[in-house]
């Protein structure tokens, strides 16, 4: 292998890390959201207000932190709404769910304009720093690909494990999980599962807050109308493609950023085939995974359908 | 009083609430984007008088409400006969920018210079278009299973990509934009009201609208609508699901893709990205606030163009962003589907159970 | 809740004067109930007699309007399963609350107030084997409860209680899935449970049942208390008599139908149910031409699946069903309708109507395609509302308009509906299942009228009900359902309630002259 094509195939792989982060984080958290029985198709607006306000709070502030509290506050604030829609008027699923992803897309690219107006020079915050572990970071190969990444990577990647951890070994989490199998059986043990299931969408829609100020805050230090061009559907299609378990979301949410990768790297590249092609695969792929699962596998028995005491 | 005398009066009265509630929901919608606005310092005074200025304080004004009105009217039909069906078609985006190009080609081949025949040919190659893009998700669906919310959503993306790869290459008019050339003038909408933009397209707008109601009563469209009002009575008494689904979203694809098609030919004459301001979104909460009755999408589509054209003199004399009308049409989704939770609570108030 | 120091035998529970209505309905009546500790107590009714309702009052599932509950001598107010919890009160449902692909761990454990953040399966499974053996409930806490057999898993419901700390246990129709032998062993674990102290109600309608298991016994009917006696005192006629016992009046003549040619056969049909249970066993019947054939039975021995395999809904396992010489077995619906089936399902919304349609939508729902009410494209409005008009009049459907909805009208002129459609087919054969429930009296009867008519227009009539009284009044010849078989058939002349009633809780009676 030359060292030309291994720095092509380094770059990719660390590229698709990058590109893989947003889409983990709101897949794992809609994947905890479901496992409670809530189906959240407004993903990808609580990921642009995340994006929108995890922007606004580093603008302002200059501090990162600032900036993903805000995300998350804002992401909340949709899900809460969300929640509300769901879990207390118990209203269709999808109409709410496209509600709050049109209320997220409007408010983000709403406030933000309201905010700055029209400027020739875009305002934007400087990209999050990477990690810089000395000496590992520059290992050869593994070194950019393991050590080398911005903190929100590595968060992602933590929450992995840490998210399996919640949801099959704690309390909290068979308690989600039974509410989303079998509501019945935990109102008769008393679980609230009014409760429980705001308290899944929440987590859900921090998660998905953070993966949108992903975007803004790590990968364009701007923040732009539809910035998050669809992860919030790509992760909607991973929670299945996974089978609402962590590793198998995050292989498949690792795959999606190779695709991402892979074709960013060829139109570098010159190749002949016209860009948009490759544009089109992270979008065509997870289709195709569908497809092939045939008949998805798994669900939770209750989701998308609202509970009610005493309704047989 | 006898109990059935109070039931019916109060199912009136619940009923009238039921009415009130679109309309509430508006009023109440105009009132969180005045807060949002007076937030960031605007004049809220101002800013919906500009609004409505720009509807209705003039005759080309108005006739853009009308223009608008065409695209929301087609795409919102094409949308709500897919959720008659409860097929949830989020992807009449993708139908609708497939349309376009189909009436483009069309537009700009020997086909559409023919006198008489251009027009015609351009609707019916943007509606096949339209139906074929929206059968990849229907064939998904039926096959495979796969979620149609999913797909449809995806498919936008791919659509969209697919136009600017064609607009950067294949269709692309000589010089240096991302334009196609301009289709024939034979293929050309004619404009019906002078001193607007508004097209014929207004006329077939009207059509399609009567035309969906007219589905409803054919024998096609009632076995659409039982599979889509109850899946099981409808198997048991025999009814071809798998069929009402292609049907369906060939329909919808096909209105959705009329609607393409007219952009190109009533107001553009080209094909360039960006055509439509997400019409084929707005024509999702447009189905779902107009009840599947298509005079209810038609007043819809009516009032959410108002709400548009308003909103661009909002932006051109105000500076207010355009995502500003998409706000207002995302919060009256918001508002009706609480106002739902307002119905349940007076039906139990008034004791009337849950059959 | 400490109930150590209640003396074995003496009251531990009391429930006074508890009504609860739900709309017109009295499912409660002033009910006195009382347990003692250290019993088993069976509460004995038939359909509707308010069993399950008592119990979810002592549950906490619902608030009674008047009465108390009376816990060691303490007026007690149980408002949510919670509270129920904290007294020490459990209960096993009929219909299992499991959440199949957990384990049973899993299952046993969510929500319990002691849980930690983290969880912690090994001390529980280490709990869960030590109830295992002291009750003599053979499980394995690590199995996936999807996997388990219907005894197996009754035995997880049973352990959740205990692993709570239960004193007081519920059970809500124990031995409805249970095979002979593991309602022997259930028996076994019941005595077993009450000699370390526990105190046991269970919900029943199977005498048998009731005298094997049970130191005393509450009959239940039409929501109110028939009496409660020591089961030692008492036979299965006696409570059969007080469970059923009614003098009904008859309005309708049966008609003596022995000559007249069989019209659809079932020949040793076995189906299995929604769980994947074998619940209808070889059961055969004969329905003649021109008569009005009744099945009596408890809710669940297999109504609804006798119903749904004639009109093909159901697979069928085993067996054969012959329709006016047809074999129809395994048909598609639509099929057997066009031979000459009509049914109106219990379910009548679900799967019999749609809603949102207007009446004249309704009645073409299995024809739409016909010429009569099609043309080439379009659907002929005009014949579809002569024929709501006529439905109207002919059934007296009370309706604001047949061109609204039909959501908005009563249960009784749905049902009227949905008869008329299926009669305007002129059928061979009609299956009505609780063709009355939940109408008032006045349309009941008109639906009774119409099948009567039905009847002597030569149809061979299937009635499948939990009403008893309906299908004494109404059917020439009446047998009755349990567990999957029909026991016995007589006719209406010969049907002796008493015995009825023992048939229905499980006990053949040898037949006299009743299969004529």
């Amino acid at each position: 292998m030359t060292g030309e094509t291994e720095a092509v195939i380094i770059g990719v792989i660390v590229s698709g890390m990058r590109l893989m982060t947003p889409v983990l984080f709101a897949a794992l958290g809609e994947k905890i959201a479901e496992r409670s029985g809530i189906l959240n198709l407004g993903l990808e607006g609580m990921m642009l207000l995340g994006a929108f306000a995890g922007f606004m709070g580093t603008y302002i502030t200059g501090n990162y932190v600032v900036g993903i509290v805000m995300a998350i506050a804002a992401a909340a604030a949709l899900a809460v709404l969300k929640g509300f829609l769901s879990i207390t008027i118990r209203t269709n699923q999808l109409a709410a769910g496209l509600a709050i992803w049109l209320l997220g897309t409007g408010l983000a690219a709403l406030l933000y304009r309201l905010t700055f107006g029209i400027q020739t020079v875009a305002p934007s915050v400087e990209l999050m720093p990477k990690i810089d572990i000395p000496g590992l970071s520059t290992a050869p190969g593994v070194g950019p690909i393991l050590f080398n990444h911005d903190p929100l990577v590595y968060i992602a990647l933590l929450l992995v494990p840490v998210t399996y951890y919640f949801i099959f070994k704690t309390n909290l989490g068979l308690k989600i999980r039974t509410v989303g199998e079998n509501p019945k059986q935990a109102d008769a043990l008393g679980v609230d599962v009014n409760k429980i299931r705001y308290l899944a969408v929440i987590i859900g829609g921090a998660m998905a807050g953070i993966g949108g100020a992903y975007f803004s805050l790590v990968q364009t230090g701007y923040f732009l109308e539809n910035v998050t061009g669809g992860a919030g559907w790509i992760a909607l299609a991973l929670v299945i493609f996974g089978r609402w378990k962590s590793y198998w979301i995050c292989a498949g949410a690792f795959i999606f950023g190779m695709v991402d990768s892979f074709q960013l790297g060829l139109q570098a590249t010159g190749t002949s085939l016209p860009f948009q092609f490759l544009l089109m695969l992270p979008y065509l792929i997870p289709i195709a995974i569908l497809a092939a699962m045939y008949k998805k596998a798994g669900a939770p028995a209750a989701l998308a359908i609202p509970y009610k005491r005493g309704e047989r | 009083m006898s109990v059935l005398t109070v039931l019916s009066q109060t199912r009136q009265k619940v009923g009238d609430i039921k009415f009130f509630i679109p309309f509430a929901s508006g009023a109440l919608a105009f009132v969180v984007g005045a807060i949002i606005l007076a937030s960031a310092g605007v004049d809220v005074g101002n800013a919906y008088a500009t609004l409505f200025r720009g509807a209705f304080g003039s005759v080309f004004g108005f006739g853009d409400v009308l223009l608008k009105t065409i695209s929301l009217l087609l795409a919102g039909l094409a949308v709500s006969v897919a959720f008659r069906c409860r097929q949830w078609n989020i992807g009449a985006e993708g139908q609708l920018y497939m349309g376009a190009l189909g009436g483009t080609i069309v537009g700009i081949s020997v086909l559409g210079a023919i006198p008489g025949l251009g027009i015609l040919a351009v609707i019916a190659a943007s509606a096949i278009f339209g139906a074929l893009f929206a059968l990849v998700p229907a064939l998904l669906k039926v096959k495979f299973g796969v979620n149609e919310v999913i797909s449809t959503v995806l498919l936008n993306f791919v659509a969209l990509l697919f136009i600017a790869f064609l607009l950067h290459g294949p269709i692309k008019a000589p010089g240096f934009n991302p334009y196609s050339p301009e289709i024939a003038e034979e293929s050309q909408m004619p404009v019906i009201i002078p001193g607007t933009r508004v097209h014929a397209g207004l006329i077939i707008a009207a059509i399609a609208t009567v035309g969906v109601y007219y589905l409803w009563k054919t024998k096609i469209g009632f076995e659409i609508r039982s599979v889509g009002a109850n899946i099981k009575a409808a198997r048991y008494v025999g009814m071809n699901v798998g069929k009402s689904v292609l049907v369906t979203m060939a329909i919808s694809g096909g209105l959705a893709g009329i609607a393409g098609g007219l952009l190109v030919s009533g107001v553009q004459h080209i094909l360039i990205e960006g055509i439509s301001p997400g019409y084929g979104f707005v024509a999702v909460i447009i189905a779902l606030l107009g009840r599947q009755h298509p005079l209810g999408v038609a007043i819809v589509a009516f009032f959410f163009s108002v709400l548009m054209t308003g909103s661009e003199t909002m932006y051109r004399s105000l500076g207010i962003p355009g995502a500003f009308s998409m706000t207002l049409q995302a919060l009256v989704l918001v508002f009706v589907l609480v106002g739902g939770l307002f119905v349940i609570w007076l039906n139990k108030r008034n004791g009337r159970g849950v059959r | 809740m400490d109930y150590s120091t209640v003396p074995s035998g003496a009251p531990i529970l009391q429930m006074n004067g508890i009504t609860i209505r739900f709309g017109d309905v009295v499912a409660n009546n002033k009910v006195n109930f009382e347990l003692r500790k250290g019993e088993v107590h069976a509460l004995l009714g038939e359909n509707g007699a308010g069993k399950t309702t008592l119990m979810s009052v002592l549950y906490g599932l619902y608030q009674p309007q008047e009465g108390e509950t009376i816990i060691k001598g303490q007026k007690t107010s149980i408002k949510s399963p919670n509270d129920a919890m904290d007294l020490g009160i459990a209960m096993v449902h009929q219909h299992f609350l499991l959440t199949l692909p957990h384990s049973v761990t899993e299952n046993i454990v969510v929500g319990l107030k002691s849980n930690g953040f983290f969880l912690d399966l090994s001390s529980a499974e280490r709990k869960i084997k030590q109830l295992s053996e002291m009750y003599g409930l053979k499980i394995d806490p690590k199995a996936i409860v999807g996997d388990l057999a219907v005894g197996e898993q009754q035995r997880v419901e049973i352990i959740k209680a205990l692993y709570r700390d239960a004193d007081i246990l519920i059970l809500d129709e124990p031995t409805s899935m249970l095979t002979p032998q593991e309602e022997k062993s259930l028996f076994s674990t019941l005595q077993s449970m009450v000699s370390q102290g526990l105190s046991i109600i269970f919900i029943t309608h199977k005498l048998r049942e009731v005298m094997e298991a049970s130191n005393r016994v509450t009959v239940l009917r039409g929501g109110k208390v028939v009496g409660t006696v020591s089961t030692s005192e008492t036979n299965e006629t006696e409570l059969a008599k007080m469970m059923v016992g009614r003098t009904v009046v008859e309005s309708i003549q049966s008609k003596a139908t022995s000559r007249n040619p069989d019209v659809l056969q079932l020949k040793n049909v076995s189906a299995l149910n929604n769980a994947n249970i074998m619940f209808l066993k070889d059961l055969s019947l004969e329905l003649r031409k021109g008569e009005i054939f009744g099945i009596a039975g408890v809710d669940g021995n297999g109504q609804a699946e006798l119903a749904e395999v004639v009109a093909g809904l159901r697979k069928v396992q085993g067996g054969e069903i012959i329709m006016d010489n047809q074999l129809i077995t395994n048909l598609p619906p639509r099929k057997i309708r066009q031979w000459g089936l009509a049914y109106v399902p219990q379910d009548r919304l679900e799967t019999g109507l749609i809603l949102e349609y207007s009446i004249s939508e309704n009645l073409i729902l299995d024809r739409w395609y016909t010429d009569e009410y099609s043309g080439k494209i379009f659907l002929k409005q005009g014949e579809m509302r002569e024929f709501a008009k006529k439905v109207v009049t002919d059934f007296e459907v009370k309706t604001p308009g047949i061109d609204l909805p039909v959501n908005s009208m009563s249960g009784g002129n749905l049902q009227k509906v949905l008869m008329a459609r299926e009669l305007a087919r002129n059928p061979k054969v009609l299956v009505v299942h609780n063709p009355t429930r939940g109408l008032d009296i006045g349309a009941a009867e008109y639906i009774h009228k119409q099948i009567v008519k039905q009847r002597d227009n030569g149809v061979g009539v299937l009635m499948i009900s939990l009403d008893l009284d309906e299908i004494l009044t109404v059917c020439d010849r009446i047998a009755v359902i349990y567990e999957g078989k029909i026991l016995a058939v007589m006719d209406r002349k010969d049907a002796d309630v008493e015995q009825i009633g023992l048939m229905m809780g499980g006990k053949v009676v040898v037949s006299k002259e009743g299969t004529s």
